[in-house]
């Protein structure tokens, strides 16, 4: 956890409240906030990098859209990013770079399994010091 | 949100207001709501009480809690040909659900090996965040034929025995399933993981016949005082947690394009009848045929390693399925609307089907007395098998609890668990547990949950589901 995201509670699953002073820090605060609740952050290494493409109709779909999105390369290829850099951002696009590694189950520790980013309660908002975004994992 | 109204002892009303269409019913003992009125859950059932078509009432069961878009223990049904069907009512793991088997071994006899048997089935059946390789590796093929057939699939490939499947909620495998609106992702997650337990609430439990409530019944299902018995709980995987995701966006926009209005986005649905609502049902069809599947192959994989450790035949052993439930589901079934039968779309998210007595949808061997109903405790506690009544025919749509319910926040848990030896405190009562995922224990202990009995006694004073036995854990493997 760092001064960029936090956790809040919700009963069954998990809330995430991120902060950032744009859209593009948001996004990667989000990413690295939900990466850290499967591993250490700080054990992953940058050996691969990935490009990620993401499109939805308004800034909260693309939120979840990016996440989900790399919740599916851990899922299918165990890939988590340590370091995240948005190359291109719109209201309804998204292209970022991912730094990271297929990490290896039972050598990295794994704190828990998110099934997915759901819907509940998604949202962006912006006040003077920047953006906050809130959603909720299915655990 | 309007005051809630107590309507007996064990029910409870959100009047029907503003945009809702129907009001919202709960059963919670006084207890029991104190708890509830904590999170946000009430909101939800008056959330879901705005989908189009809803019948009667939002109801939820004793076990609710804030989940997203639906409660957890939610249940509402919706007219088939008029209303809407909504993922978010079944939720990511699509048929998560219990199923419980009855062994001739006697608690006794199992003690004293119970660490060198959690060790065993905790190497048998792969368990963690993306677990994989319980079987042979399964083609595109493969895949195709368990979303089609269900845990049929299992038992033609040698996963068990074919009287099983009589013992499965529709047998194991729900009809119209259609692969073909299955996407490519949701294939690739669920190739690898057949036959594995996840991660998360999904266990394997090893647990002793405490308690007998009703012994005719007991007797009917070959439940006897001091046996083994053991409950599997899991879903299906990755596979299903894709089909929801996937259908979120399909129903999104649906919701959109036939001018629903719901309150939660996660609440997004589609008519029924449309394009998108039969395309979804016939995905979340398959992926509930993978879950009947994954369950059977794991059962498969425990009396393999059971029968080996014990030195055993499987006619000594008897591992015998009593009853497999789905608790994350939408099914269409017939039930009486205003005296008349109606076909209905029942959403039960977090929720038990709880048959009455005389059921056609019944093996004839529980006809006369009702379906089980499974409802596991925490891994600390115990657990309590029930049977469904004419009442929850009456009043649920033939719906009952699914367990305790949690009643901590994961960060709350994990507060609650610095400093203790959860491991220890669990051999101590004389439960040995072995967890994968390094935060399960803590975010699993018992005092996240609510005390089961209470609100398996709330649904048996309610006569929703009668109580037959009480089970207490002796061995448990958690994701």
């Amino acid at each position: 956890m760092n001064q960029y995201y936090s956790f809040f509670d919700q009963t069954s699953d998990l809330g995430i409240e991120v902060m950032g002073p744009d859209l593009e820090s948001l996004y990667r605060n989000a990413a690295l906030g939900l990466t850290d609740l499967i591993t250490d952050l700080k054990m992953l290494k940058s050996i691969k990098s990935r490009i990620v493409n993401v499109q939805a109709e308004d800034r909260e779909l693309l939120l979840r859209e990016f996440l989900a999105e790399l919740l599916y390369l851990f899922h299918i290829e165990n890939f988590l990013a340590r370091d995240i850099k948005i190359i291109e951002i719109s209201g309804t696009n998204l292209k970022a770079e991912l730094s990271g590694e297929p990490i290896k189950i039972g050598t990295h520790r794994i704190h828990r399994e998110i099934k997915s980013v759901t819907y509940h309660q998604l949202c962006i908002k912006q006040n003077e010091s920047g953006f906050k975004a809130r959603f909720v994992l299915d655990i | 949100m309007s005051e809630l109204k107590k309507i007996t002892d064990y029910l409870w009303e959100i009047p029907q207001t503003g945009q809702m269409l129907v009001p919202g019913r709960i059963y919670a003992s006084e207890k029991l709501m104190n708890q509830i009125q904590k999170d946000e859950s009430l909101k939800q059932v008056a959330n879901v009480a705005h989908l189009p078509g809803i019948i009667n009432y939002s109801l939820a069961m004793p076990d609710i809690h804030w989940g997203y878009g639906f409660p957890i223990g939610g249940v509402a049904a919706t007219d088939a040909r008029s209303g809407v069907i909504s993922p978010g009512g079944v939720g990511y793991d699509i048929n998560c659900g219990v199923r419980l088997l009855k062994t001739n071994l006697s608690a006794d006899f199992i003690r004293p090996k119970i660490k060198d048997i959690v060790t065993t089935l905790f190497n048998a059946v792969p368990s963690g965040v993306g677990s994989h390789g319980a079987i042979r590796k399964l083609s595109r093929k493969d895949i195709r034929n368990v979303l089609v057939n269900g845990a049929g699939w299992a038992i033609e490939n040698g996963y068990g025995y074919a009287q099983t499947l009589n013992f499965i909620e529709d047998n194991g495998c729900l009809k119209e399933a259609d692969p073909d609106v299955i996407s490519e992702r949701a294939y690739q997650r669920g190739m690898p993981q057949l036959g594995t337990l996840g991660s998360g609430n999904h266990f394997i439990e090893i647990a002793e016949v405490k308690n007998i409530y009703d012994e005719d019944t007991a007797r009917q299902l070959g439940l006897e005082k001091g046996n083994v018995v053991i409950f599997v709980h899991t879903g299906s995987r990755g596979l299903g947690y894709q089909v929801c995701d996937d259908f979120i966006k399909v129903t999104l926009q649906a919701t959109r394009k036939y001018g629903i209005n719901v309150p939660d986005r996660q609440l997004a649905c589609a008519p029924l009848d449309s394009q998108e609502g039969k395309d979804y049902l016939g995905a979340m069809r398959c992926a509930a045929n993978f879950a009947f599947a994954n369950r059977q192959v794991i059962s498969s994989l425990i009396e393999s390693a059971m029968l080996k450790i014990l030195n055993m035949n499987p006619y000594d052993m008897g591992l015998q399925l009593i009853w497999d439930v789905a608790h994350n589901i939408a099914k269409i079934e017939t039930h009486k609307v205003d005296g008349k039968p109606r076909q209905v779309c029942v959403h039960r998210k977090g929720a038990t089907r709880a048959f009455g007595p005389g059921s056609q949808d019944l093996p004839v061997e529980y006809r006369d007395i009702g379906q089980p109903v499974l409802i596991p405790g925490d891994m600390g506690t115990e657990s309590y098998l029930c049977i469904g009544t004419d009442k929850a025919m009456l009043e649920t749509f033939g719906s009952s609890c699914h367990g305790a319910g949690r009643v901590l926040s994961r960060t709350q848990a994990k507060k609650r668990s610095q400093g203790r030896n959860l491991y220890a405190e669990l051999a101590n009562a004389g439960i040995f547990v072995m967890a994968e995922g390094k935060s399960t224990m803590a975010e699993e202990m018992p005092d996240a949950y609510k005390n089961v009995t209470e609100v398996v006694n709330t649904m048996h004073l309610a006569g929703i589901t009668r109580k037959v036995s009480r089970f207490t854990p002796m061995g448990v493997v958690k994701g």
